[in-house]
């Protein structure tokens, strides 16, 4: 009986050499599985973290989005707050008296009293303070940064001599 | 110390003021739109923060379950 089986495996195998050698080399190789424990949980869980991956993905493309919206805001308010410092900065300030505002104490404007029908206020006789233009769009950033500080240092300037 | 305007330049000051006012308006319009997008970006954040953490625990399990399979 043994030596029957023999013979029979003998002829299978020559029989696969001359027919499919691809599928033989195969056969021939060890094929070893692992058993998962839980398959169905890990195949369920790969596709989770596939689904949102891709909603990590759509994700982004809202994220970018708001981002661009976002940008466009940010150079509206900046063109809004241009606007605004156009507005005090030169309309209003023109009918503003300019030049340093002096502290009057009581006590001063009793021994000088101001003359309410002198068309001109007691301002400071000094030169005005040189407060520059606002910048132009066309003049870079840095010389736009530099007049805003030199703006700034003149308005405190002006604070201070009030205070 | 008083600040004298000229009676003739009120009215334009006072139109010139209410230009400003609505400026302003128009300026606060537009940063409290900026903070509610600020607020929605943080919220995009934070889901994805969450997905990430989801997604590693997912990763985490297949993990071990491919490098620990059941024995025999």
């Amino acid at each position: 009986m043994v030596a029957k089986k023999k013979k029979t495996t003998r002829k299978r195998v020559a029989k696969q050499h001359t027919s499919h050698k691809n599928v033989e080399k195969k056969e021939i190789e060890p094929a070893y599985m692992v058993q998962l424990s839980d398959p169905k949980l890990v195949r369920k869980d790969l596709l989770e973290s596939l689904r949102e991956v891709i909603i990590f993905m759509q994700g982004y493309e809202k994220f970018r989005r708001i981002q661009e919206e976002k940008i466009a805001l940010f150079t509206q308010l900046r063109v809004e707050v241009k606007q605004l410092s156009i507005l005090v900065n030169d309309k209003l300030r023109k009918y503003l008296p300019k030049g340093k505002l002096r502290a009057v104490s009581p006590q001063k404007k009793e021994e000088e009293p101001y003359d309410s029908h002198d068309e001109q206020p007691p301002f400071a006789t000094g030169a005005p303070p040189s407060v520059s233009a606002p910048p132009s769009p066309q003049e870079p950033e840095e010389d736009n940064l530099a007049q805003l500080e030199g703006q700034l240092r003149d308005i405190e300037r002006q604070l201070q001599g009030i205070r | 110390m008083p600040v004298f305007v000229k009676i003739d330049e009120y009215d334009d000051v006072l139109s010139l003021l209410r230009m400003v006012r609505a400026k302003m308006e128009e300026a606060k319009e537009t940063l409290a739109k900026i903070h509610d997008l600020k607020n929605e970006e943080d919220h995009q954040l934070e889901v994805w923060q969450n997905t990430l953490v989801e997604v590693e625990k997912k990763i985490d399990f297949i993990d071990h379950s491919l490098n620990e399979p059941e024995h025999f």
